[in-house]
């Protein structure tokens, strides 16, 4: 097992190591990475203390080598719209917010999708099992920034039961959570299904159930723990998408966190900190799949074997 | 009533024995109607000939009548689904916009899945370190969050019609890629090929004639399936403004221009959102069934 997650750790540097050589051909990419890097009104005098401090006159193979050490350092450039602060500081100052709303809509996607799953394994070809195939299709089908605009629509202006958008309190988190939550709910109770009926199908049930287990501890206990796999190995892109759609939906519902941040960004062509954002954005990635590998080898004997 | 059609055609499906030679009709009678008709009708035509069912000309604005609502919510039929706070039919932009969808979302999948398909069989056939060197990139591509490397392409390039189908594009072949190499991997080896190999058919023969046949449906299981996905992504980024340019009217743009009068001239942002949602959601009926009817075994994988 030792061996198996230090060859995944390798991987994810050399994924790294990629991820920044794309990041910095990017800000090559539109000419002058002057022009990329500094507002459009700065004088000679700035240009020219960017251009000694990131080798800009120096070979090309040199500059990367200059970007990657600074990036190694935590530098990742100086914001333009936010001036004199660390595009990489202002992305980590915004990370927490993010960070709480991908976890909300996971763990209620976690809450929904399970249960929902197993159930509709259990009941197959009932109604159960059909309503949980229609939320499948709508989770997979609804446009999420879309289904969040109907949401306040709905539930925050005409009923007043939640605030519309911004933080605060827990009711904040609630329907930015839920609309952020649809896909992951669609993805895994789909997962859940199948998994549980190969599970339930299989000769250690049969073996449970000639020996008189109840048969909700053979549903809950020996087949969920012998399903829960499959919805596992997705998981880590499963919560890598998320992350992902929080760009959008921090934008819907002005929610304040690296999404809206990005955004922001973008629209004061802010190249640092969008460069800075992905970067975060792709380590957070793969430490989630880390935790992921990590996880499944505790949760799944065989591969600590292996 | 889609499902239980989808469900008859199933049952069909089973009893059917060995493939009757009159395929193609009953191919055509257990198609799911109401996904078909709607991505015909949503899609696919407006896609082909929005001046034939648009009423106004998209872009013409009408002042005096601005903020307009639907027809059965004290509107006229002049505006079925009432307009915009520049004046413009909502009606008339859903069909015109039809057309930026469908072109993107096929000519992203035709790059991506060439290039896929294409590097999965570089990687499966020839193997060694070209196949750990792709599959590497493949990890690579499918962890670089593509709304970010959107919003970085938008920065650095400006953007444009070329930069969404560039990333798009660039989110999507590895999927092909690895779904390809999987398939080569296990066909690679059989007597076929070995057979082919000795009877002196290059390495370009056989990947073409032998080995394509063999993945050419997953490949188009894959594709359909994606239409709905690319559509998705590309209404997203055009909401965050980095999509299809203005001034054509696309989708994701619609529903953020109706974003701040959702209280009160909700139609504008509604519209559209449920135009999106009936066309993916068909999307995926219609993917599930191409994929029951071609390769019931990849029920499990896709």
């Amino acid at each position: 097992m030792w061996w198996y997650l230090a060859k995944r750790l390798l991987q994810s540097l050399a994924t790294l190591f990629v991820v920044s050589f794309l990041a910095f051909f990017m800000s090559r990419i539109s000419g002058s990475p002057v022009d990329a890097l500094l507002p459009v009104d700065a004088g000679q005098e700035e240009a020219d203390i960017l251009i000694a401090e990131w080798g800009l006159d120096r070979p090309l193979p040199v500059q990367y080598l200059t970007f990657l050490g600074n990036a190694l350092q935590g530098d990742l450039g100086e914001a333009l719209k936010w001036r004199g602060q660390s595009a990489l500081g202002l992305v980590l100052e915004r990370l927490p917010a993010t960070m709480t709303l991908a976890g909300a809509a996971i763990l209620l996607g976690l809450v929904i999708a399970v249960p929902l799953g197993v159930i509709s394994a259990v009941k197959k070809g009932t109604w159960i099992d059909r309503v949980a195939k229609v939320i499948a299709l709508l989770g997979q089908s609804l446009p999420e920034f879309w289904l969040g605009i109907v949401l306040i629509w709905i539930i925050a202006v005409n009923l007043g039961w939640l605030p519309t958008s911004g933080t605060g309190g827990l009711s904040h988190l609630v329907l930015p959570a839920i609309t952020l939550s649809t896909t992951l709910v669609a993805a895994i109770t789909r997962l859940t299904r199948s998994a549980m009926l190969d599970a339930l199908d299989s000769e250690f049930i049969k073996l449970c159930r000639v020996k008189g287990v109840r048969e909700r501890r053979i549903i809950w206990v020996h087949a969920l723990r012998n399903a829960v796999s499959v919805p596992l190995t997705y998981f880590g892109v499963l919560a890598g998408a998320i992350l992902t759609r929080t760009v959008v939906i921090e934008t819907v519902f002005a929610w304040p966190g690296t999404g809206s941040l990005v955004i922001e960004a973008v629209l004061g062509r802010d190249f640092a900190v969008v460069q800075a954002a992905m970067i975060v954005f792709v380590l957070v990635f793969i430490a989630a799949n880390l935790f992921v590998d990590i996880l499944y080898a505790v949760i799944d004997p065989r591969i600590r074997v292996e | 009533m889609a499902d239980g059609d989808a469900h008859t055609a199933q049952i069909a499906l089973k009893i059917k024995a060995p493939r009757a030679t009159s395929g193609w009709v009953r191919t055509l009678r257990s198609l799911p109607i109401v996904p078909t008709s709607i991505l015909l009708f949503v899609l696919v035509l407006p896609a082909i000939a929005p001046q034939l069912l648009a009423l106004h000309d998209p872009l013409e604005v009408h002042v005096p009548e601005r903020l307009s609502p639907p027809v059965l919510f004290g509107g006229t039929w002049e505006y079925p689904l009432g307009t915009d706070q520049l004046g413009r039919d909502i009606y008339s932009r859903l069909v015109h916009g039809a057309r930026g969808s469908l072109l993107v979302a096929l000519t992203t999948i035709f790059i991506g899945g060439s290039v896929g398909v294409a590097l999965g069989f570089v990687a499966g056939y020839f193997g060694r370190w070209l196949d750990s060197f792709l599959m590497r990139m493949v990890d690579v591509s499918l962890s670089i969050p593509m709304i970010l490397l959107a919003l970085t392409f938008a920065v650095a390039l400006g953007p444009s019609f070329g930069t969404i189908i560039l990333v798009i594009a660039l989110s999507l072949w590895a999927h092909y890629a690895r779904l390809v190499r999987g398939e080569v991997l296990g066909l690679r080896d059989r007597d076929y090929v070995a057979r082919a190999k000795v009877a002196g058919a290059s390495h370009l023969r056989i990947i073409g004639r032998h080995l394509l046949p063999n993945v050419i449906n997953t490949i188009t299981i894959l594709a359909t399936l994606q239409v709905g996905q690319v559509i998705m992504m590309e209404a997203a980024l055009s909401f965050l403004g980095i999509g299809i340019p203005r001034p054509q009217p696309a989708w994701g743009r619609m529903i953020s221009d109706g974003r701040q009068l959702i209280a009160s001239e909700w139609w504008i942002s509604f519209f559209p959102g449920m135009a999106i949602l009936l066309v993916v959601m068909s999307l995926n009926l219609f993917g599930d069934w191409l994929r029951d009817h071609l390769d019931p075994k990849l029920r499990q994988i896709l």
